[in-house]
């Protein structure tokens, strides 16, 4: 089954851009192939993924791994399965150092490990800590630290804050808004709580059923949204002083068989002929892209 | 363990918490004590199995005794707390009776640690070391490789344990190297079998999707980040399976399989003794028989003190 297609993308040095979409919609399996670390079962059919003006796909699997973690990043949803619960955290940072310059001088890993936790805001001490023993925050600032250690041009954050409380959502927001600042990193922010990239986001695209419907700056998308799945999903954020909670109608695509045409139409509200027989190219308007029929 | 108190029916409550915490202490006490026992036991014989012969008051091997440079008989078949008057000045005492040869049960009990425990040690290290290798490989390269694997692991698994050590035995040979080799590939299996599905289940963890993201090759991810979450879960069957060597061990002996005679061994006195319990003799076998059933109960109580311990659930709380 195709989950992800006909994705075209483009993220600018030191950009943050926002990918935004429903569970399932194909955000994750799109990091996972930039990075090349689908599960066994999934590969990619076709198409390239440009870095740098490397053709990530043509590349092997040794040149991808000194890829990965050195020059493209990856932050995880889950703090609290993501570092190895028998190593300190002092150790996930010398073998990451040792799995990109081999042989490390411990002391001087150690100090620069120390000044990143700094940095990401956990106490130095907790360096020599196991896991288990530092708060869901604390475990995912510790995971953004490692992901900027060896300073990458290119952060994946994967729902970096999902399972975490709103406080300390709002504190990692102003960590990330930081980073971009002092670190000069791209940054591609994955997450279905569209509120939160208002402000962190440069430019996002919106993805519906593997497809990226839209792809907006940020401002021009939340005040005038083109693509009705868009239109929808702002519409549903809750605001205070309305009773009204609005939700989009229906249920996500099956994947396995997808609608034919655009694949929004059983749920899009300005549905036409055409919408359910021919698949909606990307268009340009105004300096915006969107894949719908109304335009 | 919180000594919060609720505003409701406060006094239920704090007498529930400390039932509660009560509870945990004896639990954890309880956890210590079988530990503390288990090492207590084990570390008895293990100094027997070290010291062996410089404990005995008789040499465990031979039925005579050299008392003023003369050489007298021991007799054979004395109860357990006998006393044979050599000449006046000496009178030797056999705290365990001594068997039909007329050797000293107790001198031989206590040599007998040694064979058993180097050859349970042996063939307990080298099937968890292939069993936890190929446990870990087939486990996380999958594929071919891991039915291949899994399919001959099986059905060495459906093999009963003690057929398929005679039948390795019978064809090795004697000797402790090869008693070993019998015993420990009837459980590679179980070590297999074990890590295998902790990798199965740890290498779709996301950490190990964050160690490939951070650029980690695959024989550090396996070898130095699984393997350590793997091997929890043999920790507590290590002392299980060596007491089940123990028992392994002593049925070859006994079976005749096992150590050549005269060395002293508990299968192989529990084997001779069979034949004396009906005569009333039971002293024979009965302590090398004892010996046996403490060893493994010692590794047993070790064996399940560390399980709790080393829980990796209990580990994650906190």
């Amino acid at each position: 089954m195709e989950v992800v297609a006909g994705v075209d993308l483009k993220v600018g040095r030191e950009e943050i851009l926002g990918l935004v979409g429903e569970s399932g919609s194909g955000k994750t399996t799109l990091a996972l192939a930039v990075l090349r670390i689908l599960p066994e079962w999934g590969t990619v059919l076709g198409g390239r993924i440009l870095f740098d003006g490397l053709d990530l796909l043509r590349m092997s699997e040794e040149e991808m791994r000194r890829i990965r973690g050195r020059r493209i990043s990856m932050v995880f949803q889950d703090p609290y399965s993501s570092l190895n619960p028998t190593s300190r955290i002092r150790d996930h940072f010398l073998e990451l150092y040792r799995a990109h310059y081999g042989h490390v001088d411990e002391k001087e890993v150690l100090e620069k490990a120390g000044t990143l936790l700094r940095i990401v805001g956990v106490p130095e001490e907790k360096l020599h800590d196991y896991p288990h023993q530092l708060s869901g925050g604390q475990r995912q600032r510790v995971a953004i630290a490692l992901a900027i250690a060896l300073k990458p041009e290119l952060v994946i954050l994967d729902e970096p804050t999902s399972s975490l409380d709103v406080l300390v959502e709002a504190q990692l927001m102003e960590l990330f808004k930081d980073l971009r600042k002092r670190e000069r990193i791209s940054m591609v922010f994955i997450t279905h709580n569209l509120g939160i990239l208002s402000e962190l986001a440069d430019r996002i695209a919106v993805m519906y059923a593997g497809k990226i419907v839209e792809v907006s700056p940020t401002e021009k998308l939340f005040a005038d949204p083109l693509h009705p799945y868009t239109r929808a999903l702002i519409d549903s954020v809750p605001t205070i002083g309305s009773d009204e909670l609005r939700t989009i109608s229906g249920e996500p695509p099956d994947l396995r068989n997808p609608p034919k045409g655009c694949r929004f139409h059983p749920r899009c509200p300005f549905a036409m002929d055409v919408c359910r027989v021919a698949e909606p190219v990307m268009k340009d308007v105004g300096g915006r892209e969107v894949a719908c029929h109304l335009y | 363990m919180s000594t919060r108190t609720s505003t409701r029916g406060s006094g239920t409550e704090i007498a529930g918490s400390t039932a509660a915490l009560l509870a945990s202490r004896l639990r954890s006490l309880g956890e210590q004590r079988s530990l503390s026992a288990g090492l207590l036991i084990l570390a008895v014989v293990v100094f027997l199995a070290l010291a062996g012969e410089y404990l005995t008051p008789f040499d465990p091997t031979l039925s005579v005794v050299a008392v003023g440079g003369k050489i007298h008989n021991i007799p054979p078949l004395l109860p357990p707390g006998s006393t044979v008057r050599i000449d006046e000045r000496t009178e030797l005492l056999f705290v365990l009776g001594t068997d039909h040869l007329g050797r000293d049960v107790l001198s031989r009990i206590v040599t007998g640690a040694r064979f058993v425990l180097t050859v349970a040690l042996v063939a307990t290290a080298i099937s968890a070391a292939i069993g936890v290798t190929l446990g870990l490989l087939s486990g996380y390269v999958g594929g071919a490789l891991d039915r291949v694997v899994s399919l001959v692991m099986d059905s060495m698994y459906a093999f009963p344990g003690l057929v398929l050590a005679i039948a390795v035995a019978a064809l090795l040979g004697t000797g402790i190297l090869n008693m070993a080799t019998a015993i420990a590939v009837v459980y590679i299996p179980s070590y297999y079998r074990m890590v295998r599905g902790a990798v199965l289940s740890l290498k779709s963890l996301p950490f190990v999707e964050a160690l490939r993201v951070m650029g980690m090759d695959t024989p550090s991810i396996l070898f130095r980040h699984i393997a350590p979450n793997a091997l929890y879960s043999i920790i507590a069957v290590l002392p299980m399976n060596f007491a089940d060597a123990v028992i392994t061990e002593a049925a070859l002996s006994f079976l005749g399989l096992g150590i050549s005679p005269p060395t002293p061994d508990w299968g192989y006195d529990l084997n001779t003794g069979r034949r004396y319990f009906l005569s009333g003799h039971w002293w024979i076998g009965a302590f090398p028989g004892m010996m046996i059933v403490l060893t493994v109960l010692g590794f047993l109580l070790v064996g399940e003190g560390l399980g709790e311990r080393f829980n990796p659930r209990r580990l994650m709380r906190r």
